[in-house]
């Protein structure tokens, strides 16, 4: 498995680095705005936590090399004849992707760190950080099986599929939900974080990020079983 | 082969000794840097600004060990053979999820204990009344960040065990090894226990004391997290139960489930009590520990995955 993971590293060498200057450039912007800016009203708090997101979903973006790199029959084939077998590389893949993740978790992780002394106590945004990292992780766990099986550019025909319903669904209950802790607070901002703090969302939001963890690990038990099927869609 | 075999345990001994150096320095240094520039003890200070900087100090200070274990490697060309960075847990399944539980059971375990202690003359449920969603839900995103935020703990673990405890089996018997390695990494924690770290600054015999519970915490937390890593021939385990231990401990729990007067009853004991109680279970953990570890007849698993 190992041999596989280096093989990733090599072949998406250029990728895990643009994703790690992106989210060093992203760390050090979050440090400007935190510095340069008063962060005392809650709406301010949305400029980082975008700036955070926009690290991850480019980290999901860089992986696409290692998937493709090995939509080939015979390469397939070779890999499945070697000891470690197709097991070893799908759960590298995995590994790979989730390596990349928590790079990013860490320097985001960091930034977040530095950035409590600077405001004075006021800024810490490490759960809305886990949730983008178990969010991604759960766009993975679903997307990764698809492109094993489909080939790389229905997977991400599927993904798109399955974000547009999500935003479907946001969408459904802001139109039909109940928003009145929104509408009527005179600071919708932090009303919303009152109401993502309250107990029951707060109860679903942490079973939600456990969740995404073992869905992850399932998925690649899945994908190690779609494998060979996926094989046969590949071209030569 | 004598010759060889002396000349190995030098080399051993001067990479110890680099480790040693460049893990105990930086931290050293900055506090004395921090209580130069602020004329206050960091973990004790009534200084907002200085409180928050003992946090960040706290978070990236961790790091020290791995960055000195990075370090070694480099500047004495040792490599990265054996870095105990092994994620296979086919075959070794039991030692990885076992010892989580163990010291997920030993902050639970306390609950009652310390109810039975101090407060036995009211009901169970009256002392713990905030079984409510919001706690659990506390409770549950903490797990997430012990587990997925693991940065700091890792920091500590790949240096201690996943460097230090293996020059030192090398260098002198188990147990010897065990105790010696756990007095190192107590007194790596002096600086920040003369600064107030756990057991703040006023209690009888400040600051030596403290400096002596901490290498007593230590040495059988080592014990237990040695035991995991040679059993698992990874840092991955101890670096969760190192994360478990610092950020779900008896003292989280109570945080978040036990009534206010409890949590008082608790805080007016002092820090050196409560130390001593709530080491009575791992102290336990950890000289079980010790005794599997020197079992000849158990395997042991070497950080490149070899038995």
């Amino acid at each position: 498995m190992y041999a596989f993971l280096y093989r990733y590293f090599r072949l998406n060498l250029y990728g895990f680095l643009v994703a790690i200057m992106f989210t060093v450039l992203t760390s050090a912007l979050v440090i400007s705005v935190c510095a340069f800016i008063e962060m005392d009203d809650g709406f301010l708090y949305l400029i980082p936590a975008i700036i955070y997101y926009v690290a991850f979903l480019l980290s999901s973006l860089t992986t696409g090399m290692i998937f493709s790199a090995d939509e080939n029959k015979t390469a397939c084939a070779f890999f499945l004849s070697t000891p470690a077998g197709g097991k070893a590389l799908i759960r590298a893949k995995y590994l790979y992707i989730l390596i990349q993740y928590l790079m990013v978790l860490f320097f985001c992780y960091c930034t977040d760190t530095i950035c409590i002394p600077i405001t004075d106590g006021k800024f810490t945004l490490l759960p809305v950080l886990i949730l983008f990292f178990c969010l991604r992780l759960l766009l993975s766990a679903i997307n990764i099986p698809f492109m094993i099986r489909f080939g790389s550019d229905r997977g991400t025909y599927i993904k798109s599929f399955v974000v547009t319903l999500l935003i479907f669904v946001v969408m459904i209950y802001i139109l039909f939900g109940d928003l009145s802790w929104f509408f009527d607070s005179k600071d919708p901002f932090t009303a919303f974080l009152a109401w993502a703090r309250s107990g029951k969302i707060a109860l679903i939001r942490s079973i939600f990020q456990i969740f995404s963890v073992i869905a992850y690990i399932v998925s690649c038990r899945i994908s190690v079983r779609l494998f060979r099927k996926g094989v046969e869609n590949y071209e030569k | 082969m004598k010759n060889d075999h002396e000349n190995e345990k030098k080399q051993n001994l001067l990479r110890l000794l680099i480790y040693l150096i460049l893990s105990f320095l930086p931290d050293i240094i900055s506090v004395l840097v921090i209580w130069l520039i602020f004329k206050e003890p960091l973990f004790a200070s009534k200084n907002y600004r200085v409180t928050q900087l003992a946090y960040v100090f706290g978070i990236l200070g961790m790091m020290a060990p791995s960055t000195a274990c990075l370090l070694t490697r480099l500047l004495t060309k040792e490599g990265f053979g054996n870095n105990y960075l092994d994620i296979r847990i086919k075959g070794n399944a039991g030692y990885w999820i076992i010892p989580i539980l163990v010291k997920f059971l030993e902050g639970w375990v306390y609950l009652p204990v310390l109810w039975f202690l101090f407060m036995r003359h009211t009901s169970l449920s009256a002392d713990y009344p905030n079984f409510n969603a919001v706690s659990i839900a506390s409770y549950l995103h903490q797990i997430c960040v012990v587990f997925l935020c693991f940065f700091s703990p890792f920091g500590e673990e790949w240096g201690w065990r996943g460097y230090m405890m293996p020059k030192l089996l090398k260098l002198m018997p188990k147990p010897a090894a065990v105790i010696l390695g756990g007095i190192i990494w107590g007194l790596w924690h002096a600086p920040f226990t003369i600064t107030g770290h756990n057991f703040g600054i006023n209690y009888p015999g400040f600051p030596y004391l403290g400096i002596l519970l901490m290498c007593l915490v230590c040495v059988v937390n080592n014990a237990f997290l040695t035991l995991v890593t040679e059993k698992t021939g990874s840092i991955f385990p101890a670096t969760f139960i190192h994360g478990i231990n610092n950020s779900l401990s008896v003292s989280i729990l109570l945080t978040l489930f036990a009534s206010s007067s409890l949590r008082y009853k608790v805080e007016s004991a002092g820090t050196i009590k409560m130390t001593l109680i709530i080491t009575i279970i791992p102290a336990i953990t950890g000289i079980v520990s010790l005794i599997l570890f020197m079992k000849k007849r158990v395997k042991c698993v070497n950080g490149d995955g070899s038995v």
